[in-house]
């Protein structure tokens, strides 16, 4: 059968560029928008997302893991009693000023005191033994290399954390922060950097590991009922990466934000796929209309519409994946926070297709024109 | 082959058809009746704006009258709905335009074949009938190629071949010769004559051409929305345009 959408998308391929050009850059904006929120605010839940503890136990009410606020010491003893519990470690969280020798003025730091162990189970995603073993040195800090200029210090180079000095011992990736520095170091750094602290051994979470990590949602029950260590909330590693993401999301605006760019940016496609298509159908209406003079009914000429834009669906999907990737690999080899996943890809590629679907649809109105009765004069 | 019987495949009976432009309303077929013969070229022909064109669309399902009835193949147009217009339009009718409406990105022979497609026949057979009518009309040799490296004598016969090719038992022509040379417009109403001839086929010509008098099996002058005359002109015999 002549398949009169795949033939004139051959022979005169010229006229289908802009729809196709709509449809790709469209989903690239998509794409890369999505990429970069999911990385700017996975980074919301980095500590969670970057260790392997799987119980997560800090402030009440808690909304996001970087608003962590000192606990009792005694939950360390709380969760060392739970049988299901192997392994329980502090994270020391300390809101600071970086100052340094470069002109750089102060520059707020979140600094996080982690255990210098070989097995410790914070941030062990991002750290190697040999990197993390380097923090056991008095005042040795870790930053995001990303980071170094705004912090105007370079490796081996020196510091001050609220006027105490500091020393940087290495540089990893993957550790930048929303609206501030992180700063990771040991806990005995960490709390001798921590002025307001009121006790020795003081930390705005512990967290545990599991024997078996998928019973972290019935520890977590177990922990809930339990009131004779002080007021506290307990996670599994889970919920508390998903609360400090939708915290960022929903609570700041910003996931609206996103949401009102994504829908411009879906009405812009359509709109200027549409009208590309539609061109291209008006300028063929006295051939549609001849067709329907002979009996092929507007049903059938809708679907030759429909075939076209499907085909400009998928053209504009190939060049979409291919620009969305190179420039993901860019902005990951630059520092620049993105996250992809294969759900985040799949969206992508529906919300594409829809635009050259609903681009079609509204292309159809071109067939309004193909009125055999105009043809007769 | 003659197909000519005594049965008209067309007729139509008392139509009456007019027009609003804002709010003057004219009147463009007034109490027309008319029977049109299988196997016959019948040219309508009269000045612009006298409602030929209007009587064509109507006689050929494309649009309705406001009163009046219309009775083609034995069956009453005026009672069928859109898609049962459709249907009847894909089983029994071809239409050629003044514009010869072949898609730029199609071939000759893909446009013969792409209404087949829609016929429910298979590909082969489709594909058979299309070289068959582009033989018929002279055009096999250039089956393969593009309107743009199409003369517009040759567009209109490949116009005439996808009309052709369904086999219809109605066949309209609204100004077929218009865009025309004196050469090729003799080559399309040639074709169209043997049509008619050979098929038994009903060709209705709506033409303001004089030339194509002399083609005609019978020649019905309108004027004002009447026909004011019903007409054989003297017999002819078919040229040598193209090869059958």
């Amino acid at each position: 059968m002549v398949s009169l959408a795949r033939r004139t998308l051959q022979r005169e391929w010229r006229r289908f560029v802009p729809a196709v050009l709509a449809v790709a850059f469209a989903g690239l904006l998509l794409t890369i928008q999505l990429a970069l929120v999911m990385g700017i605010f996975g980074s919301a839940a980095l500590y969670v997302t970057a260790s392997s503890a799987d119980v997560w136990v800090g402030y009440p009410g808690t909304q996001s893991v970087n608003y962590g606020r000192n606990v009792n010491s005694d939950l360390e003893m709380m969760l060392m009693m739970n049988p299901q519990v192997a392994a329980v470690e502090p994270l020391v969280w300390v809101d600071a000023d970086w100052h340094s020798d470069a002109n750089t003025g102060g520059v707020p730091v979140f600094v996080v005191g982690i255990g210098t162990q070989a097995n410790s189970m914070l941030f062990d995603k991002l750290l190697t033994a040999a990197t993390r073993t380097l923090l056991r040195e008095p005042r040795a800090v870790i930053v995001d290399r990303a980071d170094l200029p705004q912090l105007g210090v370079g490796v081996g180079g020196y510091a001050s954390i609220d006027g105490k000095r500091v020393h940087v011992v290495a540089t990893i990736s993957g550790l930048r922060a929303l609206g501030g520095v992180n700063v990771l170091c040991s806990v005995d750094t960490a709390r001798e950097l921590d002025s307001k602290a009121l006790e020795a051994n003081s930390a705005a979470y512990w967290v545990a590991g599991l024997k078996e990590p998928a019973q972290a949602p019935n520890v977590v029950n177990q922990l809930g009922g339990k009131t004779a260590f002080g007021a506290f909330d307990a996670w599994t590693a889970n919920e508390f990466a998903l609360r400090s993401q939708l915290y960022w999301f929903l609570d700041t605006g910003a996931g609206v934000a996103v949401l009102f760019m994504s829908a411009i940016v879906l009405l812009v496609g359509i709109v200027v796929a549409s009208q590309a298509l539609t061109a291209v159908v008006i300028s063929s209406a006295r051939e549609y209309a001849t067709l329907n003079a002979l009996g092929v009914g507007i049903r059938a000429l809708r679907a030759v519409v429909l075939e076209q834009a499907a085909w400009i669906g998928g053209g504009g999907l190939l060049l979409s994946t291919a620009l969305s990737s190179a420039l993901l690999l860019l902005a990951a080899s630059r520092d620049v926070p993105v996250a992809m996943s294969v759900t985040m890809a799949g969206v992508c590629t529906l919300l594409v297709l829809g635009i050259a679907l609903m681009s079609g649809l509204f292309a159809m109105r071109g067939l309004l024109r193909a009125d055999p009765v105009q043809l007769l004069r | 082959m003659n197909a000519s019987s005594t049965t008209p495949s067309l007729v139509a009976s008392d139509i009456s058809k007019g027009y609003f432009s804002g709010i003057v309303r004219t009147q463009v077929l007034n109490s027309l009746s008319v029977a049109v013969m299988p196997g016959e070229l019948t040219l309508i022909a009269g000045p612009s704006g006298c409602g030929k064109s209007t009587l064509l669309s109507i006689l050929s399902g494309l649009q309705q009258p406001d009163s009046g009835h219309v009775q083609a193949l034995g069956e009453h147009l005026g009672e069928a709905g859109k898609t049962d217009l459709e249907r009847f339009r894909l089983r029994h009718t071809g239409f050629v335009f003044q514009g010869f409406n072949l898609f730029p990105a199609l071939t000759a022979l893909e446009q013969v074949e792409l209404p087949l497609n829609y016929l429910g026949i298979t590909r082969h057979d489709a594909r058979q009938r299309a070289l068959t009518a582009l033989e018929e009309v002279g055009m096999s040799q250039r089956a393969h190629l593009l309107p743009a490296a199409l003369s517009g004598g040759e567009k209109q016969r490949v116009a005439i071949a996808r009309a052709l090719a369904k086999l219809p038992q109605l066949l309209f022509a609204d100004e077929p010769t218009s865009a025309l040379d004196a050469a090729s417009g003799a080559t399309v109403i040639g074709l169209l004559h043997r049509i008619a001839r050979n098929h038994g086929t009903t060709v209705l010509c709506v033409s303001h051409d004089p030339r194509l008098i002399q083609h005609a099996d019978r020649v019905l002058d309108m004027e004002d929305g009447v026909i004011y005359r019903d007409h054989r002109p003297e017999a002819f015999e078919p040229d040598s345009g193209a090869a059958l």
